[in-house]
């Protein structure tokens, strides 16, 4: 009885050793590649103002580094981006440019939250913020109920 | 619980890092062959036979008419407090209403059944209002117009966890007050009118948080035996003494299904889809939110049937004799799931509780109170707790699984038997981590 409880014990930390080092071993690497699919990913549908973006992921360390640009269009009851996922490092401004359409209202959901006026019609309005919490926030239209995209704020 | 988080939290966990979920399904994985192959032959639990008894005075405090009534005096006035808030607060995310019905209520009430074990049979107020109504009436309260048909089990319960995910989960208006009224309303209805014909022990089948909080409690270190007496408790036995009744696997299948409806539905990919497609929000969400509960209910009842050597009836019982061994993965993923909100959604709540109308009060104190955001500020800390209670709970699910299989499953079959349900809850838990990945 006492035997197989005991190597039961054995594999199990035998195996958690072996799962953990792997792990760790891979970790520098997925890592890295999370930051440069954080880059790569970037939908096709969002088009960024500042491309030094491969460096950018360097930069991250220093709060504030270069604004995260994206591209907003709000038409005939759509927007794009929709719902896509946009990662950020806390400090890091995000700066929306809008050509809407229509009048509507963002919100970023985060604390404190912020807002911004849409106005209709009129190109490259300016919205920009900054997010001091790791999370995921969503920036939502509030008339349209859609979720413009969803910001990965990483430490 | 998308628009409540946002309203009043801000925003949600960051994804878990993918290594971590990898070495939390690799651990679920090996945790569950070693107990295959390493566990005991015969089984081990006895129920509600098991515990050490802890001394009279213990039982007789806890069900002494003082402390029985002093505890629902003071949860009557709780819900006093809150249905004020409910019906003449402000109908903003401010109204704390909103942090006690889908947070207080529906998440607290794990973790306090996991300390406490089932208190929310004491403190119902609508078993209080039945109590008190029968009591002026001199009517024994349990004694209801016919009884409790067998066949019904646990089904009304799994319908009103339905309606309630359902509610926090898939529609639009859930943080309006009106709905959260209407739910209440009806809630109220069923269960009173219920308890009228069949007598109280429609709430322990029917009230969907007594059933959530029984099932839960069945993890406390608390018990009691047939006598009334309180006993000290394995856990794993504790579950082990959870009666098989009909729409129990309903029951978890809602719970688990649902819980992983809402990781998946703040997924880009879902958000995405939805938002292009010409097809109703809250349509789509619905049928996904009931395909989740269907797979589960069927993954789990094929699973638990999957083995030979039995008739049919005994086969088509197996699934609710093995549901019990899915409620440690529920309460590991939910624990996963909510912990951020209930710490950090739970103290904000705990500071709008001081104003329930809207009108600069500060009855408690809290008003004021800062709100610590330490899991949010700690991601690798949090996400570590997270697996690490998943992992947890599936290594007590694939434990309990192991002693009930090597119990009732025909001799020579019981490690083969096993095996399915052994790898659809590997399924579980890994999907959980992947969904924990991924939103």
């Amino acid at each position: 009885m006492r035997l197989p409880t005991r190597s039961f014990a054995a594999v199990l930390l035998a195996a958690g050793l072996a799962i953990t080092g792997c792990g760790s071993d891979d970790e520098g690497a997925s890592n890295a590649d999370a930051g440069q699919s954080a880059v790569d990913d970037e939908p096709s549908g969002q088009e960024h103002g500042s491309h030094e973006d491969g460096d950018d992921t360097g930069g991250d360390d220093d709060a504030g580094g270069a604004a995260q640009e994206i591209e907003v269009e709000i038409e005939h009851g759509r927007v794009t981006p929709s719902g896509e996922r946009v990662t950020v490092s806390v400090g890091q401004p995000v700066r929306m440019v809008i050509d809407s359409d229509a009048v509507d209202e963002i919100h970023v959901h985060a604390q404190p939250e912020h807002s911004f006026d849409v106005q209709a019609g009129k190109d490259d309005q300016i919205f920009e913020f900054t997010l001091e919490t790791p999370g995921v926030y969503e920036a939502e239209l509030h008339e349209l109920g859609d979720v413009i995209v969803s910001i990965e704020v990483r430490p | 619980m998308r628009i409540l988080a946002h309203g009043v939290g801000g925003g949600r966990d960051l994804p878990i890092p993918f290594e971590y979920a990898v070495v939390g399904a690799s651990w679920a994985l090996v945790i569950s062959f070693a107990i295959l192959a390493f566990a005991w032959r015969a089984s081990r639990f006895r129920g509600d036979e098991s515990g050490i008894e802890l001394p009279e005075r213990v039982t007789a405090f806890v069900d002494s008419v003082v402390t029985r009534t002093a505890v629902r005096a003071l949860a009557l006035a709780f819900a006093g407090y809150f249905a004020v808030a409910l019906l003449f607060g402000p109908d903003l995310l401010t109204n704390p209403a909103f942090g006690v019905f889908y947070i207080y209520l529906w998440v607290g009430i794990v973790p306090a059944s996991l300390l406490l074990g089932h208190f929310w049979r004491l403190v119902s107020p609508l078993r209080l209002v039945h109590l008190g109504l029968s009591r002026l009436m001199g009517l024994d309260p349990t004694a209801g117009l016919v009884c409790l048909p067998r066949w019904l089990g646990y089904w009304p319960a799994a319908a009103g966890l339905l309606s309630f995910v359902w509610l926090e989960l898939v529609y639009p208006g859930s943080t309006y007050l009106s709905s959260i009224r209407v739910w209440l309303g009806l809630y109220a209805l069923i269960l009173l009118g219920g308890s009228v014909v069949y007598g109280s022990r429609w709430f322990a089948r029917a009230d969907p948080f007594e059933v959530l909080s029984s099932l839960v409690a069945r993890l406390s270190p608390f018990g009691r035996r047939k006598s009334g007496r309180i006993v000290l408790r394995n856990p794993l036995e504790n579950l082990d003494g959870l009666s098989p009744e009909a729409g129990l696997v309903a029951v978890i299948s809602v719970l688990f299904g649902s819980t992983a409806f809402d990781s998946f539905g703040e997924s880009p990919t879902w958000v995405q889809f939805v938002q292009s497609s010409s097809v109703d929000a809250t349509l789509l969400d619905t049928l996904v939110l009931c395909g989740f509960v269907a797979v589960v209910g069927l993954t789990f009842s094929v699973a638990t049937m999957a083995v030979g050597g039995l008739g049919h009836v005994e086969r088509r019982r197996l699934p609710r004799r093995f549901a019990h061994s899915v409620v440690p993965i529920i309460v590991g993923y939910f624990a996963a799931h909510y912990l951020t909100l209930l710490f950090e959604v739970g103290q904000q709540t705990a500071a709008l509780l001081s104003d329930p109308l809207g009108r600069g009060w500060n009855v408690f104190g809290t008003a004021d109170m800062g709100v610590t955001y330490f899991l949010t500020l700690h991601p690798t800390a949090l996400a570590t707790t997270k697996v690490a209670g998943v992992v947890v709970g599936h290594l007590l699910a694939a434990v309990s699984a192991h002693d009930r299989a090597v119990r009732i499953l025909p001799r020579g079959r019981e490690l083969v038997g096993q095996l399915p349900l052994l790898l659809v809850m590997v399924f579980y838990t890994s999907g959980g981590l992947y969904l924990l990945l991924s939103a």
